[in-house]
């Protein structure tokens, strides 16, 4: 079936809704997840201490404690990769949680298709986390990552130190969202130094030399008020 | 020189008289040889006539005796005694008093005429004037700035100070000095008393030690003896309408202590009457405004009600029926006839999570529970994140058509994306299945427009004013049986929140093309 991981895996989901906790359950037992559920954040976490899944599906609406909250509980035993849930408009706390330790979100209500994507997007991150592939490829774009190389349509792109260390970092969480905050450390040592705005002139200048079309990005999107998605499709 | 003579000699009148007589006098004395005596008497008409023109009936009356004295003495022999030789002199001396008199009086009366034919003039001007510019005006505040501008190009006091009454509560505005800003303490007495009573209080010239009450009153004055500001000659005015009291106006005494003539107490308590019927006016339209806002918003409530209920019924009612036929089946519905059901039910699910986002979207917007969070932001970037959220197959229909280097905006960034999203989800259904959609970027004169061109049907002419109205669906709006009429306002909401504005125009050969305008402020041009 689409979607199915190669292997089973563990995924708990946490909401307090019924109806999305039954959907999910119904979407994700059909691919072969195996799925465990709870209802509240308490409960949660002990079913993740409990059953040590691969990945959490998290609400940010939890009755008894803050979405971002729990992110910062599960991140500070656990790697398992965290995806979040939250309605439209609530891009702070979806910042928050990100920040707290979630890999990437998904905007209620969902498609089945979407979520299994970035469920797919976000375990194949935590498996590069141990094995970092040397290549990457996005149509015309090949990232090698261990030659610090570049080239489009074959032909070598040179980029300066910071563009490299941002393409590096968005290749290697191809599909999920990059925090400002997470290239930003990446960037800059010192605090001092980390301007949201100058890294923006960065990725402008990295998309004026790998994007196809400058003006029209298709590889480096970006997520309004969170970060930058890279799209190798 | 001469009009600061002409004012000291108003301000002392009689001073004047007696001064410039003697002056005259002691310049006439040493050519006393070179004229006659009938001549002399002529030259002293004429001083008579001057103090008549300068300071009055009465001090020309002063002058004329003094004159006839002066005369008298210097200029008929013997001289310097009041004795008179020559017995036709006498006839002389009596004419001499009686035409200087008449000369004062008819000169005098002339005089007042002008002085009075002046105020009128000043009078109707300032009238003339207020009623024009009030005419202009809508808010309270501006009326009392423009009222106040006025009476003190006439008036010249030290200070106005316009107390607004508004629902019972005193807003006081004060203009002129700042020494003046404290209050007296008594004045809150006095100023209640003013109200109480919808009577003025000035102390005209020249009875200054009497307070005056606009009809008189059986009600006393309080601290009239006291107060300072009553006493200096400061006129107090109820600002009257035809409902009761607006509110007080104050004129302080003016700045060269002149006190304020009946005619002026008068002509200030007409144009507070004017205030207070501007008041009035302005009180009832906005309760006008207020009803007729609160009559269109029922308008809009019900439209929006069946317009909601509408669009949220219609797609749950075709669930409703084609799950609760799946479920009363005897038999399992074979696989192919499942996936179409479901299909249509995911149809329906997609066009109710559309409905309430864009209900959801336009109520937060109308309360303008979020402000824009302005950013530089690369035109190309947010049409990227849009294009991105499109499916596939309405993706590859958009053409995107920007400049090699276009110039940066100051938008918020997700808020200018559903704009976009709206503007092309509705090209995209409105137009031919397949057929293109362009999206381009340029700079134009008056900022940086963004059009969106389809090959539908277009919008006909008499619709293109009314598509941004709130739930309007035009004549093709079968073609998007989905569609809530939400799209457009949405759209231009965030249009206008940028300062910008949406165009509607016909694309050629067909179809419509949408231009959305940012201002220069909002645009910035890069290098290279």
């Amino acid at each position: 079936m689409a979607g199915a991981p190669e292997r089973s895996v563990r995924v708990l989901v946490i909401d307090d809704e019924e109806s999305i906790r039954r959907a999910l359950k119904s979407i994700l037992s059909a691919r072969k997840y195996e799925v465990t559920l709870a209802a509240t954040a308490a409960e949660g976490i002990d079913m993740a201490i409990e059953t040590n899944p691969e990945l959490i599906v998290l609400d940010l609406a939890l009755p008894d404690m803050d979405g971002q909250e729990v992110c910062g509980e599960l991140r500070s035993w656990m790697s398992a990769p965290i995806l979040v849930l939250s309605v439209r408009g609530n891009e702070a706390d979806k910042i928050q949680a990100l920040d707290a330790g979630a890999d990437d979100y998904l905007t209620k209500p969902f498609q089945a298709g979407e979520l299994l994507a970035r469920m797919r997007a976000i375990l194949r991150r935590a498996e590069s986390r141990v094995v970092p592939p040397p290549e990457l490829r996005a149509g015309e774009l090949t990232v090698n990552l261990a030659r610090r190389q570049v080239f489009l349509k074959g032909e070598e792109v040179s980029l300066t130190r910071t563009e490299f260390e941002i393409l590096a970092l968005l290749v290697q969480n191809a599909d999920c969202v990059v925090t400002y905050r997470m290239l930003m450390e990446k960037l800059w040592d010192d605090k001092e130094d980390r301007d949201p705005q100058l890294l923006r002139v960065h990725v402008s200048n990295l998309r004026k030399k790998i994007e196809p079309v400058p003006s029209l990005p298709r590889f480096i999107h970006t997520e309004p008020g969170v970060g930058f998605r890279f799209t190798p499709e | 020189m001469f009009t600061t003579i002409r004012r000291w000699a108003e301000a002392h009148p009689y001073i004047f008289a007696h001064g410039f007589t003697g002056l005259a006098t002691l310049l006439f004395i040493p050519g006393r040889e070179l004229l006659d005596k009938g001549h002399w008497s002529l030259l002293y008409l004429l001083v008579i006539s001057i103090v008549a023109s300068i300071a009055g009936t009465k001090p020309s009356f002063v002058a004329a005796v003094t004159s006839f004295l002066t005369w008298n003495v210097f200029f008929l022999p013997p001289y310097n005694t009041f004795r008179v030789d020559d017995p036709k002199d006498w006839i002389f001396l009596g004419v001499f008093l009686i035409v200087g008199i008449l000369i004062g009086l008819t000169s005098g009366r002339l005089r007042e005429r002008e002085a009075l034919a002046l105020s009128q003039e000043r009078e109707m001007a300032l009238l003339n004037r207020l009623t024009g510019r009030l005419l202009a005006i809508e808010g309270a505040l501006e009326m009392a700035e423009t009222f106040c501008s006025e009476i003190e190009v006439v008036f010249s006091p030290s200070f106005i100070r316009f107390h607004l009454i508004e629902r019972g509560e005193k807003r006081t505005l004060l203009f002129g000095e700042k020494s003046e800003l404290s209050m007296d303490p008594l004045e809150e007495d006095f100023l209640e008393w003013v109200v109480g009573n919808k009577r003025g209080v000035a102390s005209p010239a020249p009875d200054a030690a009497r307070t005056w009450s606009a009809g008189g009153s059986d009600n006393p004055v309080p601290h009239s003896a006291v107060f300072s500001a009553v006493s200096r000659g400061d006129v107090f005015l109820p600002i009257l309408s035809s409902s009761g009291i607006e509110g007080i106006l104050h004129v302080g005494e003016r700045r060269n202590r002149n006190r304020y003539s009946w005619n002026e107490v008068q002509l200030l308590f007409a144009a507070a009457r004017m205030a207070g019927t501007f008041l009035e006016r302005s009180r009832l339209d906005e309760s006008a405004r207020q009803a007729e806002t609160l009559k269109e918003g029922d308008k809009l409530k019900s439209a929006i009600f069946s317009s909601v209920s509408h669009e949220l019924k219609t797609p749950l009612s075709s669930l409703t029926a084609t799950i609760s036929d799946l479920l009363e089946r005897d038999a399992a519905p074979d696989p192919a006839h499942m996936r179409d059901e479901l299909l249509s039910v995911k149809k329906d699910l997609d066009r109710l999570a559309h409905s309430i986002g864009s209900l959801l979207e336009l109520s937060r917007l109308a309360a303008e529970a979020w402000k824009p969070d302005l950013q530089w932001a690369e035109p190309g970037e947010v049409l990227g994140w849009v294009l991105f959220r499109l499916e596939k197959a309405d993706r590859e229909r958009v053409e995107v058509d920007l400049p090699e280097n276009p110039p940066l905006i100051l938008v918020d960034f997700q808020q200018w994306g559903r704009m976009l999203m709206h503007l092309l989800e509705n090209a995209l259904s409105y137009s031919p299945p397949g057929s293109p959609v362009v999206v381009g970027v340029r700079s134009v004169d008056d900022g940086l427009a963004t059009w969106i061109a389809d090959e539908g049907p277009g919008i006909p002419d008499e619709e293109k004013s009314r598509v941004f109205e709130k739930f309007f669906r035009g004549a093709f709006s079968n073609l998007l049986p989905g569609g809530t009429g939400l799209g457009l306002p949405i759209a231009m909401e965030i249009a206008h929140v940028h300062e910008g504005d949406i165009r509607i125009e016909d694309n050629t050969p067909s179809g419509t093309r949408i231009v959305v305008l940012l201002p220069p402020t909002h645009v910035m041009e890069t290098e290279e």
